[in-house]
């Protein structure tokens, strides 16, 4: 099938279940709140000299947002919203009219929801079931792209899995809208190569995208605007979460138990050993939407 | 027992004798067999082993050791001289002997 094609067949991918993503992220907010920053920001913070871990995850909000085209006053959408650090950092300091946030996992939602925040909405949702009433002037996404493909995808669904999403934020941002991604990558390495435990027990059903498989599906619809590939970040990111994991090692345990903070303790280490050695590569992109789609 | 709060002058050594023997029961030798110059990888140890190795040593040493150590210093005696360097800037650092 051609690039053509899809646009007016877009595949409707799952990616990874919600049973997957709970598996992850529902050990409990109390957990992660013992070693992720005060904005509970669980992905790759920006570091620019040597400020702690909260101002860190604040500069990756910030150099999305910045990065998110003309949104003062507009709506954004965050798929992947975690626990709301950068919707909250949105109508607060970017002027953000309506931020609206997508989690797959319950705990994160209720957090985001309980907050009661004015301009904000988060929802328990998939983004390929969202069905926003009007369109978005950005559509931010973090953290959540490396679960839009399944392990057992061949190389043709996983770029078609990859298409469907920038089709779906094509059609729901305005003319000049912004699509900010933040995601891991394989960079020496590819899944056959990639270690079992993060298959199984870190990225379940999930299979982590190439550089080239985003530009490639994502062409169509966007351009690229800037490109950082900041694997030093990560791995200084999950050297900080460790460090702050193991102080407080017997509050964890009390809260998830032994054997989730050990394994916990194994994925943040293998994660910054990971980055470090250039297996994975974490990467940020601006892109900008492209009015006139080729469709002859 | 933790080191931190012993001498710091024979660090290094007892790092290595602490590597040896935990190296050894992983592998199933015995400490005076251990090559102290042969790379962790050719011993077998992958990036989980080495998580744990450094994981424990940091335990037993008091001390936050980042878990890439084991690839920058990629041997008993390279760890265990890099462990020595770091134990004595952190005491320095907070006035240890001072």
């Amino acid at each position: 099938m051609s690039d053509q094609a899809k646009i007016a067949t877009p595949y409707r991918p799952a990616g990874a279940s919600a049973e997957a993503i709970q598996r992850h992220y529902d050990v409990g907010n109390d957990f992660y709140g013992l070693w992720l920053d005060r904005s509970m920001t669980y992905s790759c913070a920006l570091w620019n000299g040597d400020e702690d871990l909260q101002e860190a995850q604040r500069n990756k909000i910030r150099w999305h947002l910045s990065h998110a085209g003309n949104i003062e006053n507009g709506r954004i959408l965050d798929i992947g919203c975690g626990w709301g650090g950068l919707v909250s950092h949105a109508t607060e300091a970017f002027g953000v009219e309506k931020a609206v946030g997508l989690s797959l996992s319950a705990a994160q939602v209720n957090w985001c929801n309980a907050l009661s925040l004015p301009k904000i909405e988060c929802r328990l949702e998939n983004w390929a079931d969202h069905v926003p009433g009007q369109p978005y002037n950005a559509v931010i996404s973090i953290g959540a792209f490396e679960h839009f493909a399944k392990l057992e995808y061949t190389q043709e669904e996983k770029i078609d899995a990859y298409r469907a999403f920038f089709h779906f934020c094509h059609q729901n941002l305005v003319d000049d809208g912004h699509l900010c991604l933040q995601t891991i990558t394989y960079e020496n390495s590819n899944k056959q190569q990639f270690s079992s435990f993060f298959s199984d027990e870190v990225f379940p059903e999930s299979d982590l995208p190439h550089l080239e498989e985003i530009v490639r599906s994502a062409h169509l619809y966007f351009e690229i605007v800037t490109l950082r590939a900041d694997r030093a970040h990560y791995e200084r990111t999950a050297q900080a979460w460790l460090r702050r994991l193991r102080r407080n090692r017997a509050e964890a345990n009390k809260v998830a138990g032994e054997a989730v903070v050990e394994r916990y303790e194994k994925y943040l280490g293998m994660l910054s050993i990971g980055f470090h050695l250039g297996t994975m590569n974490l990467i940020r992109i601006a892109m900008r939407r492209k009015s006139n789609v080729f469709m002859a | 027992m933790s080191m931190h709060h012993n001498a710091t002058t024979d660090i290094e050594t007892r790092t290595s004798e602490w590597l040896a023997n935990y190296l050894a029961s992983s592998l199933e030798m015995a400490d005076d067999e251990m090559d102290r110059d042969l790379s962790f990888e050719r011993m077998g140890l992958d990036s989980s082993a080495a998580v744990a190795l450094v994981g424990d040593l940091g335990d037993w040493l008091g001390f936050d050791l980042d878990p890439t150590m084991a690839y920058d210093y990629p041997s008993i005696n390279l760890l265990s001289k890099e462990v020595a360097r770091f134990a004595r800037s952190c005491n320095r650092a907070a006035g240890v002997g001072q």
